[in-house]
């Protein structure tokens, strides 16, 4: 009876800064434009990126510690499903640290380019760096190879997919340690190091045959294409913003309702004044390119270029998509590589993050400088640095925001955060056998 | 009711088109051609894209022809480069476009890629009789 009359009571009397939000036909187009999410694009230059066996596989493999050096990392030490797909530390650390907050993988098979910087121009191509970088995983092409041909059931389940894999590699040319369970020696580490031709993993590198190093390359690649395949299910499930959406495209109250007037004020401005959607655009709100917002220098960190060397590592990856890896190198989304340029404003530029999801994954910007959503709208609202690299870009003004604008920013931010993954997208299978 | 408003449009359709030609093949959309003639009013640039409209943060390709306003329009001018910019924004593309010129006064830009809705303007070099010279095409990406 009581909760009846306060129900009465709030019906008669909305509470102050509650009244319905009335959107123009302008504000709802914007907001319309931004939801329903769809399936990520196709992939032509991986054969296997909708095969769920390749799926399965890469899976696997994302959680296996076995590709790192010391056997202690995978790449969801840092990508953990618990945390938003990343790490809720500032910047990187696995085997040390590193100088960029680690991105979520979360709807990263709809992006045109792989890092802050965009090195990569697929996932494929993306999942072999951090396997490799002596600050992350610090393993190798070669250890990842073996450790594929060495292990029964990976094996299996890679030849059915790519076919035969070279007989050199199930031999155990280990580093002498010996392996935790059976005592055997793990497999050693080689893969190119162009500025250190004396590092011990180059040398291995140097040591295989010409013909041995490109059958390695081309198993690495395939275990790239298996990752690709797996991380294209982690994707965004529907959130309130998005039933709100909905809500506004029939004209369904209830639907509307998804989200809290705060929100929907808040909403108003990302599609509205804010200019957000400027470059957080489309139902990824993000436009996949890359941005110089004007963040300021950063005690401990270096200086960085971000995308300005961004493109002259993604032209020259032998894994890019017009490489001999990839399964389609006439492929009309090769073309980015063709078009892409280096302008002076280029520099220090990163690529705009999907906000889908984005409570989830904390702290923010590329090298995690804020704590909280909530700092990061003040950012916007103020501007208040001098670019430490480059020059901000003057598609950004300051929005001089009230603090109950910057906190309706917030609470649609928060709008974005999806459907929970199922479960069995979060930790390793147990077994390789197809789902 | 519902058979005689068909009824109606029907007829309607019949001696609409009947106005027009006999043909019932449905009619091909003209390609959205944008012009702008050069300053001494000589030669005119229609530019049409591929794909038209314009999409919104993907590659799109420019074809431009030039096109004698006059019997005695002079010697052809030359398209020189093809680029693109947001000037209320200061900021260009991301792509640097691929330039080829045809035969005959035509010309191809690929690659062009605008990431971000709003005002764009597409400038042409020109070289003129009269010298070198910058044509814009305006365009607003929705
Ligand atoms: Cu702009």
């Amino acid at each position: 009876m009581r909760a009846a009359l306060l129900a009465l009571a709030l019906l008669a009397f909305p509470a102050a800064g509650d009244e319905p939000v009335e959107f123009t036909p302008e504000e709802r187009k914007a907001l319309l434009a931004l939801s329903p999410l769809p399936p990520p694009p196709k992939s032509a230059t991986n054969r296997v990126a909708e095969n769920p066996l390749a799926a399965r596989l890469g899976q696997f493999l994302f959680f296996d510690t076995r590709l790192s050096s010391a056997g202690d990392l995978s790449c969801a030490t840092c990508h953990d499903p618990a945390k938003g797909w990343s790490d809720g530390r500032e910047v990187a650390k696995g085997k040390s640290e590193t100088t960029r907050h680690t991105q979520s993988v979360l709807n990263a098979a709809y992006q045109r380019w792989l890092f802050w910087d965009g090195r990569a121009d697929s996932l494929w191509a993306q999942a072999g760096k951090p396997i490799e970088d002596p600050r992350e995983m610090a393993g190798s092409r070669l250890r990842t190879a073996r450790v594929v041909a060495q292990d029964r059931a990976l094996r299996k389940a890679y030849e059915k997919l790519f076919g035969a894999l070279p007989a050199f590699l199930a031999q155990t040319e280990g580093d002498g340690r010996p392996r935790p369970g059976d005592g055997r020696p793990r497999p050693g580490d080689g893969r190119p190091v162009p500025l250190e031709p004396g590092h011990p993993h180059a040398v291995a590198w140097a040591g295989l045959a010409e013909r041995d190093r490109e059958a390695v390359d081309r198993v690495y690649a395939n275990v790239g294409k298996a990752l690709d395949a797996f991380q294209r299910l982690v994707t965004s499930r529907p959130a309130p913003f998005d039933t709100f959406v909905a809500g506004l495209r029939a004209n369904d109250a209830a639907q509307i309702a998804a989200l809290g007037a705060s929100a929907q004020r808040g909403a108003r401005i990302f599609a509205g004044r804010g200019g957000c959607t400027l470059c957080h655009s489309g139902p990824l709100l993000s436009d996949r390119e890359f941005h110089n917002i004007g963040l300021g220098p950063r005690s401990g960190l270096p200086l960085d270029a971000g995308r300005l060397p961004g493109i002259e590592l993604v032209r020259g990856d032998p894994f890019n998509g017009r490489g001999r890896f990839s399964d389609d190198r006439g492929a009309r989304e090769n073309e980015k590589l063709d078009f892409v340029a280096a302008k002076p404003e280029s520099i220090g530029e990163f690529r705009t993050p999907s906000l889908r999801d984005v409570a989830r994954s904390a702290p923010y910007m590329h090298d995690g400088r804020f704590a909280r959503l909530k700092d990061v709208v003040i950012f916007y609202s103020t501007l208040p640095d001098l670019a430490a690299v480059g020059h901000r870009e003057e598609t950004l003004k300051r929005l001089r925001l009230s603090g109950a604008e910057v906190d309706d920013l917030v609470a649609f931010l928060e709008s974005l955060t999806g459907e929970d993954l199922p479960a069995y997208l979060k930790s390793q299978p147990s077994s390789l056998a197809s789902p | 009711m519902r058979y005689l408003v068909l009824a109606f449009v029907l007829t309607f359709a019949i001696l609409l088109s009947g106005c027009q030609s006999a043909s019932p093949a449905p009619p091909v959309p003209a390609p959205t051609e944008r012009r702008q003639a050069t300053g001494d009013g000589l030669w005119e640039i229609v530019l049409t894209t591929d794909p038209d409209p314009i999409p919104s943060n993907e590659h799109f390709h420019v074809s431009l022809t030039l096109v004698p306003k006059t019997k005695d329009a002079g010697p052809r001018p030359e398209i020189e480069a093809v680029d693109a910019y947001m000037p209320d924004h200061r900021h260009g593309m991301r792509t640097q476009p691929r330039f080829v010129k045809g035969a005959d006064g035509r010309y191809r830009a690929e690659g062009l890629l605008f990431h971000m809705s709003g005002y764009w303007e597409i400038f042409v070099a020109v070289k003129t009789a009269r010298g070198q010279e910058g044509l814009v095409f305006p365009v607003t990406l929705e």
